[in-house]
C-alpha cells in the first residue's frame, strides 16, 4: 500500500467523542472557515415483522483505502477543500450507534455540503465494504445500497 | 490453465461456502472467468457480481493480469 493511502477502517462503532475530537484538532488550522460533516448512523429498518438490530461490516479494506484515496484526490482537485477526513466501521456496529463518519473542511462554505455529498456517494458506489444486517432472531439479510 | 486464488466477499462467501479457494482455469478475460464461476456455482446467475484485480474493478472484457482475484456483491458501505 502506498504510504500516504490512510486507512479508513475504525473497528465496531464511531464514537461520538471522536468527532467531537476530530472537530478540535482543526482549531489550529485557522484558513478553515467551515466544516460539513456527514455522520452514517446504523438503522431499525423493519423487515417482514423482524427488525434490524445491528450491522456487521466486512470489507476489502486494502482496495476500500485506495479506492477512498482516489476520491479524496479527486475531490481536492475540484473543490477547494483544506482538509477531508474519511472513517468507517468495520466489524459489528449497533442500531443507533454510528458507523461512517466523513468531514470536509474550507475556507468558504460555498460548494462544501455539494462536495461532502458527492464524496459520500463515491464511497457508497466505489468502496468495496459489505454490510450484513443482523435481525432481533439472529436472522440475516445483506444491505444493498440504494441511491 | 492458470491457477488463481479466488477471495469471495459478503453474500458470495455465503452463497460458495468458501471465503477464498485456487482454481485452475482457462480463463485469459474477467468476462470468461465469470461464466466459468456461475458454472460452478449455479447461485451465482441470480446475482449480481464484479472481479478486481489489482486493487481495481475489473470490466468483462479486461484481461487476467492478477492471480489474485477478489469476488464482490454489490457494495454495501455507509
Amino acid at each position: 500500500m502506498k504510504a500516504n493511502v490512510k486507512n479508513i477502517f475504525v473497528e465496531g462503532a464511531i464514537a461520538p467523542e471522536k468527532i467531537a475530537q476530530s472537530i478540535a484538532a482543526h482549531q489550529a488550522k485557522t484558513g478553515i472557515g467551515g466544516h460539513c460533516l456527514f455522520l452514517g448512523q446504523v438503522r431499525a429498518d423493519e423487515v417482514a415483522g423482524k427488525t434490524v438490530t445491528a450491522i456487521d461490516f466486512s470489507a476489502q479494506r486494502e482496495m476500500a483505502n485506495q479506492v477512498c484515496h482516489q476520491i479524496k484526490e479527486k475531490a481536492f482537485a475540484k473543490y477547494p477543500i483544506h482538509c477531508m477526513h474519511i472513517y468507517h466501521s468495520i466489524g459489528t456496529v449497533k442500531t443507533g450507534e454510528l458507523c461512517f463518519f466523513v468531514f470536509v473542511s474550507a475556507a468558504h462554505r460555498t460548494d462544501l455540503a455539494q462536495a461532502l455529498d458527492k464524496i459520500v456517494q463515491q464511497i457508497k458506489a466505489e468502496a468495496p465494504i459489505f454490510g450484513k444486517e443482523i435481525f432481533d432472531d439472529q436472522s440475516h439479510q445483506w444491505k444493498e445500497n440504494k441511491y | 490453465m492458470t491457477q488463481r486464488t479466488l477471495t469471495y466477499y459478503g453474500k458470495l462467501a455465503e452463497l460458495t461456502g468458501k471465503s477464498k479457494e485456487e482454481i485452475t482455469t482457462e480463463a485469459h478475460t474477467v468476462g470468461a472467468l465469470k461464466d466459468r464461476l456461475i458454472d460452478r456455482y449455479p447461485a451465482l446467475k441470480k446475482v449480481s457480481f464484479k472481479l478486481a484485480q489489482g486493487q481495481a474493478i475489473a470490466d468483462d472484457k479486461d484481461l487476467l493480469t492478477d492471480t489474485n482475484i477478489d469476488v464482490f456483491p454489490p457494495f454495501s458501505g455507509g
